[in-house]
């Protein structure tokens, strides 16, 4: 048996800090830059700041610390029970002898670790206002060029293009290769997001990646990728994992699709739904103008109407003069004719009905006339006497001083009369 | 790449059009105003269903080479 504590040519044994030294020595540079994954326990926050908790698995455990320093940049909150995967580097505590991870970055692994810390990332996110829809901008109605961030080996850009494909085949795309898993993918991601954002005509984005575990699609819900997407002028639509997949990327994006496929419907406008509609515009737009034209063509033979030669206005007043005329003797006749009847008619009832009364008003009227002769001075006359009137006025002469010799009288006789001048006034 | 005439915003010629049809069911418009919109109308229809039944999709990629960015055509297959 080899003995150990013996090697030839180093017969003194070692001090304790000498041992310890040298394997310090080893291990430092041995384990300068570890990974390891595990689950916190006996986890301690000291009133400086630091952590100190211990790494595990079933048959092992590992005393860690992280300090204030590193502490403060977690974008998680560790705790008791948590899957980790820790990284940094090996080291020995001389005074206790204690080997010790100083732990530089810590993330959450394993689906339970992943939820916890998702959850209270979104909580910290939600709380600072990064998913406020106040901040999401409009997307294009039809970009001129669409942003890809994917992987190029990946099943989405497929899915992606396909999609686009069926909805609006009509359309430019610009990808940006970035790995969208695994150690620093978040860096290609923000870079490719960066680079897609400076040009000038990507109008949007699309972060696209297939359906996975929660730490497949982590890289989703790294704080610096959530940040990027936040920060950037240019909209963009988070199309990350299956329906049921919720990353923070779909909360803080402009829209969220549920997968890549359907992320081409965030992007594009239906170009069929388009085409129907096109169609029927131009329908309607023809229909109108023919409705319009032929209003106009209806107040234009309204006007034509209106415009008559003055020569045409005369002959159509005359024909309605003589249309009147007709009319007129028609009607003329008409009632003479019906006049006419009537006369004849009363005439053959007029006899019978006057007969006795008009015999009866006859011989009163015999009666009435030989009265009135005995009465009537020109009956005097008849029986010899004149009447006398000066011719100047007519006055009946009853003196002899109403005239003056030489002035014109004039004598009415029963039968004719006199003219004659007044030779001599004879008094009394 | 070179710089292409300006292309067609699509969603204000889509309104633009509604807004010409619009205009043309008044029937207050003077004929030749209402002529006018009417041959913008067709014209938008023209533009519009070009630009759906145009090209095809082109997918490029941003890469980083030697000389900074570019951008090269990328051969997707057509799965299935």
């Amino acid at each position: 048996m080899l003995d150990v504590f013996e090697p030839a040519g180093e017969s003194r044994p070692l001090t304790v800090s000498e041992l310890i030294a040298r394997l310090r020595e080893m291990l430092v540079v041995e384990f300068a830059e570890v990974a390891v994954e595990g689950e916190i326990g006996s986890l301690y926050r000291s009133g400086a700041g630091h952590l100190y908790f211990d790494l595990k698995d079933p048959d092992a455990q590992l005393r860690s610390v992280l300090f204030r320093r590193s502490a403060g940049a977690l974008a998680f909150i560790p705790d008791d029970g948590m899957q980790v995967r820790a990284r940094g580097r090996i080291d020995i505590y001389p005074d206790r002898g204690a080997l010790q991870l100083i732990v530089e970055t810590l993330e959450p692994c394993g689906e339970g670790a992943l939820r916890r810390a998702f959850e209270q990332m979104r909580a910290r996110l939600e709380a600072e206002g990064l998913f406020d829809p106040a901040h999401k901008k409009p997307l294009p109605f039809l970009p001129q060029r669409i942003g890809l961030v994917t992987s190029t080996q990946g099943a989405a850009i497929h899915d992606f293009l396909r999609g686009l494909r069926a909805r609006f085949p009509a359309v430019d795309v610009l990808v940006c290769h970035a790995r969208v898993q695994g150690e620093g993918a978040w860096r290609e991601v923000v870079r490719a997001l960066h680079l897609l954002a400076a040009q000038p005509d990507v109008e949007v984005i699309v972060m696209a990646r297939g359906g996975g575990s929660i730490e497949d699609l982590w890289t989703f819900n790294q704080e610096e990728v959530v940040r990027a997407v936040f920060e950037l002028e240019t909209p963009v639509v988070s199309a990350i994992g299956h329906e049921v997949d919720v990353v923070l990327t779909d909360l803080v994006a402009d829209a969220r699709a549920a997968t890549p496929t359907h992320a081409a419907e965030c992007v594009v406008p239906d170009a069929s739904a388009l085409q129907r509609q096109l169609r029927d515009l131009d329908r309607v737009l023809r229909s109108r103008q023919r409705a319009l034209l032929d209003l106009w063509r209806q107040r234009l033979q309204g006007l034509r109407r209106g415009l008559i030669h003055p020569a045409q206005r005369m002959a159509d007043a005359r024909q309605r003069l003589r249309g009147a005329r007709a009319r007129l003797l028609l009607a003329t006749r008409h009632h003479r004719e019906r006049a006419s009847a009537r006369l004849r008619e009363l005439r053959t009832r007029l006899p019978s009905l006057t007969q006795r009364g008009h015999e009866r008003r006859v011989a009163l009227l015999a009666n009435l006339g030989g009265r009135l002769d005995a009465l009537s001075p020109l009956a005097v006359l008849g029986r010899g006497y004149s009447i006398t009137r000066r011719l100047a006025d007519g006055a009946i002469l009853k003196a002899s001083t109403q005239v003056e010799p030489g002035e014109g009288i004039r004598v009415r006789l029963a039968k004719g009369g006199l003219r004659a001048t007044v030779t001599e006034r004879v008094e009394e | 790449m070179s710089k292409a005439e300006k292309p067609l915003d699509f969603e204000q010629a889509l309104e633009r059009l509604e807004e010409l049809v619009e205009s043309l069911e008044g029937g207050e418009l003077a004929l030749e105003d209402s002529l006018r919109r009417f041959e913008e109308g067709v014209r938008l229809v023209r533009l519009c269903s070009e630009r759906l039944s145009s090209a095809e999709l082109r997918v490029r990629t941003l890469e980083e080479g030697v000389d900074g960015l570019a951008e090269q055509p990328l051969a997707v297959k057509e799965d299935e």
